[in-house]
């Protein structure tokens, strides 16, 4: 009496509907995959990018003692200048263990660190509150790695250090490259200034119809349409970059005292160069950024002293450098040393390659 | 025989609407038949024109225990795949949370709250887990279900006598019917199943309305049963639900239990089909989640039963309720869990199904979640002063239950509007992760179907429906709490009473 009433059967294609219902409800999942992926890398590269800790006992006992403070003086300062901390061996790069064994050597033969506020005082011939035995760390290109690299070492040192920033790859959220907002927390922490180093001139560009190639601001520029660059349009690009360059910075509200030329190269590298571009360029970066720093075609600048501008030339760290050459530097230029005793033949020049 | 379990629950729910008193024509659109196979199928179930008097003396064939019907083996599969699934997905979310965990110190406002919106509702699932039905316990004791009733003449009949259809000794089961000054003929339907059913059902007659409460009291003094039930005028129970609630009374300190309750019309349309899924969720994880720690905070009024003991202290003030200065008119059963879980167990059975009718449409829907969302503001307040005293878990799961509907607003408006505008990128994650929770909702309940078919996508839809215009009902009705109002009835109506007429009841 109470049979179960027969459906009439639904139609195969609904069950089947039903079924795939399964499956297709994990497509916008499987859809949002590459986003919830880019945004994780974002967020590990922005919000789990910590500094690294510092390496321990960089430095072996027995090296401890080589490593005697110098002379003190304030009238000389020598600028010390870092690409990126990593493991590459790129000619550029310098492993974290040996940047730490370098700020450990610095420590025990009695440098301090100077920011770069001081520095550009001491150009002006202003030297009050200059710590004895100055030196000034500078870094090159606002790369993520040297921060994570360096900050811990620097704070165990009581050290702080310059960072050169290349305001086009923080636009272009390269995310090798330090965003305003962390260059912002570096400043805040008391270890880190930041200045500029370009804005798009961070480039090689192609000077003639063969290909050679010179940086950005040291040459005018060759374009198989046209030709090669007028030198009004010469002016018109680097001028054009520059002011970009310290208007960015103006608007971050960070504080200019100077300059670090991308390549070292403002045009003075080339000695066929157009005859106008130094006088051009150099007195445009001066009246921009304040002080002017190039590197070392030998490696073996001179501390720097005050020159109403630069260009002052840095020690550059290569990947290969280590404690000991960057001592006999610091140690062979000390103009508190009498130079025939303090030039050790066999430490300089240094053996590394010669840049790029 | 794979069509006759098909048949099964839907011939229960035939003979649920049949003995509920709903008309051919009502039943076709709350089950989307057409007419003739609803006709046909009462035939086939042996209940003949669905009149009333031809059920005042129950039939041999009275209907069977309506019972979940076992699916065929595609449905287990099928199931298993959707645990499978479900389970991934938990998972997939616990590990995008603890792979961005640092968002905490980024982005707290966001972060935390989606943290802890995580935490919460996988909670629910991990508790839920741990709950038991009730085991026989062979209790009977003596009970009384109230119905009050305001001019509902139409229905009040047939609602009582599918009381005394119940499967339960009819001199342990007394069904008291209040007439709150019905102006039709309610009383005089009351006085009929009444006059031939031997002493079961006890009328009481308000000359004036005077609200659903004091009727509910006062069918509640006039018996001196040891158990007081409610049953919705909306739901039909099953044939064995009372004797099955019954038995979580073994424990003499339970005060309160909620029975489960699923939609009767889901089949009318996409509104019903979503509540089908947001009810099941919300008894069998919500409150089983509840119930493993004796703290279910809301015994719905659809069907539930109180120890006599536990609700006469209370009653005065449950009945002269004011908040704010203002009478309390509904929420009554919150209310009414509220007063007993103070000193008692709440516990909830799975196995005590009832089957209620949802509002079917927009406006309805809309007032109905507006007037509970206004009592759970109340009934929150009221919780938080006393539920920290209960287990730890459930006092901290109860505090950010009730903290969580207040907070979403002002995340989804930072997440969908001001991180977008602020140029924070899309609000893709946050739809996502909406989107995340209501599959896991509509797995859920695919997977606990006997029978799987495709209703459980309205879970997705539901979030989804909740997230454009429930959401945003909190604030009003936080600022709307002291209101009246009972919201669902027509304005030509208001010159009646307050008396409740829920919504979406079906007026035959």
């Amino acid at each position: 009496m109470r049979l179960p009433a027969r459906l009439a059967p639904r139609p195969a294609v609904r069950r089947v509907g039903a079924l795939l219902l399964l499956p297709l409800s994990a497509v916008p999942l499987l859809g949002a995959m590459p986003m919830i992926l880019a945004t994780y890398s974002k967020y590990v590269r922005y919000y789990s990018s910590p500094p690294l800790a510092a390496p321990r006992n960089v430095l072996p006992e027995a090296d401890r003692g080589t490593f005697k403070p110098l002379p003190e003086y304030v009238d000389a300062i020598p600028v010390l200048v870092y690409h990126g901390i990593n493991d590459r061996d790129d000619g550029y790069s310098i492993s974290q263990r040996r940047f730490a064994a370098q700020m450990e050597m610095l420590k025990l033969a009695g440098f301090h660190t100077v920011s770069i506020a001081q520095y550009s005082r001491f150009q002006d011939g202003d030297v009050t509150g200059l710590p004895t035995r100055p030196i000034l760390l500078t870094f090159d290109d606002g790369r993520l790695d040297s921060f994570r690299g360096a900050d811990r070492v620097l704070a165990e040192c009581g050290f702080r250090a310059t960072m050169f920033v290349i305001t086009g790859e923080i636009v272009e959220r390269n995310p090798l490259y330090l965003s305003w907002a962390e260059l912002h927390r570096m400043i805040r922490s008391g270890r880190w200034d930041v200045q500029p180093h370009a804005y798009r001139g961070y480039v090689r560009i192609a000077v003639d119809a063969r290909g050679d190639q010179r940086p950005f601001y040291a040459a005018r520029r060759y374009l198989r349409s046209i030709g090669e660059e007028s030198f009004a349009d010469y002016q018109q690009r680097v001028a054009g970059d520059l002011f970009t360059l310290a208007a960015q910075f103006k608007e971050q509200g960070i504080p200019v005292y100077s300059l670090s030329v991308p390549y070292g190269d403002y045009g003075q590298e080339d000695a066929n160069n157009d005859p106008r571009i130094v006088p051009f360029v150099l007195p445009l970066m001066r009246s921009q950024f304040g002080t002017v720093f190039v590197q070392d075609d030998e490696n073996d600048p001179p501390y720097t002293t005050p020159t109403e501008g630069g260009p002052e030339k840095r020690w550059e760290a290569h990947t290969f450098s280590t404690a000991e050459q960057l001592y006999d530097w610091l140690k062979g230029e000390d103009p508190a040393l009498p130079q025939s005793l303090s030039r050790p033949a066999a430490a300089i020049p240094n053996d590394n390659q010669s840049p790029e | 025989m794979a069509d006759g379990h098909e048949a099964g629950v839907e011939q229960t729910l035939l003979e649920l609407t049949e003995r509920h008193g709903v008309s051919d024509e009502q039943l076709a659109r709350l089950l989307s038949w057409p007419a003739e196979e609803v006709a046909r199928r009462r035939a086939l179930a042996g209940g003949g024109a669905s009149d009333g008097e031809t059920q005042d003396n129950p039939a041999p064939t009275a209907p069977a225990a309506p019972r979940a019907q076992p699916g065929g083996r595609l449905d287990v599969v099928v199931r298993a795949v959707a645990v499978v699934y479900l389970v991934f997905l938990l998972a997939a979310v616990l590990l995008y949370k603890s792979a961005f965990l640092k968002m905490v110190t980024v982005s707290p406002l966001l972060a935390i709250y989606s943290l802890v919106v995580v935490c919460y509702i996988s909670s629910r699932f991990l508790f839920s887990a741990f709950y038991r039905a009730c085991g026989d316990h062979g209790l009977e004791p003596y009970v009384a279900v109230i119905m009050p009733a305001f001019n509902e003449q139409s229905a009040i009949g047939r609602s009582l006598r599918s009381l005394l259809e119940l499967d339960y000794p009819a001199d342990k089961l007394e069904i008291v019917a209040v007439n709150d000054g019905s102006t039709d003929g309610t009383l005089a339907e009351m006085q009929r199943v009444a006059a031939r059913a031997g002493g079961r059902v006890r009328v009481i007659n308000f000359a004036n309305n005077r609200g659903k409460r004091a009727a509910m009291a006062a069918g509640i003094r006039a018996t001196a049963a040891e158990i007081i039930a409610f049953v919705d005028s909306d739901s039909v129970l099953d044939r064995h639900a009372m004797r099955i609630l019954m038995q979580r009374f073994h424990d003499p300190k339970v005060g309160g239990v909620c029975g489960h309750a699923e939609v009767l019309n889901v089949g009318a349309n996409w509104m019903t089909k979503m509540q089908a899924v947001r009810y099941f969720v919300a008894f069998s994880v919500n409150k089983a989640a509840e119930s493993v720690f004796n703290v279910v905070m809301c015994c719905s009024g659809c069907f539930s039963a109180y120890r006599r003991e536990a609700v006469m202290p209370r009653l005065e003030w449950w009945e002269q309720q004011t908040f704010l200065g203002r009478p309390s008119t509904f929420g009554d059963d919150r209310s009414l869990t509220n007063c007993v879980l103070r000193g008692w167990k709440v516990q909830y059975e799975v196995k005590a199904r009832s089957h209620t009718i949802v509002p079917d449409n927009f406006r309805q829907f809309m007032r109905q979640q507006l007037r509970w969302k206004r009592s759970w503001t109340r009934e929150s307040v009221i919780a938080a002063s006393f539920v920290w005293r209960k287990h730890p878990v459930a006092a901290v799961s109860a505090y950010v239950g009730m903290l969580l509907p207040v907070v979403a607003p002002v995340v989804a408006v930072h997440a969908l509007l001001m991180v977008p505008a602020g140029g924070g990128g899309a609000p893709v994650l946050y739809i996502v992760g909406v989107y995340v929770m209501s599959v896991c909702y509509g797995l859920y309940y695919a997977s606990r179907k006997p029978r799987y078919d495709c209703l459980w996508v309205y879970g997705i839809i539901f979030c989804f429906f909740y997230l454009a215009f429930l959401l945003w009902q909190t604030y009003w009705a936080i600022i709307t709490t002291r209101s009246a109002s009972w919201g669902t009835r027509p304005a030509t109506a208001g010159t009646e009473s307050e008396l409740p007429l829920p919504a979406g009841r079906v007026v035959s």
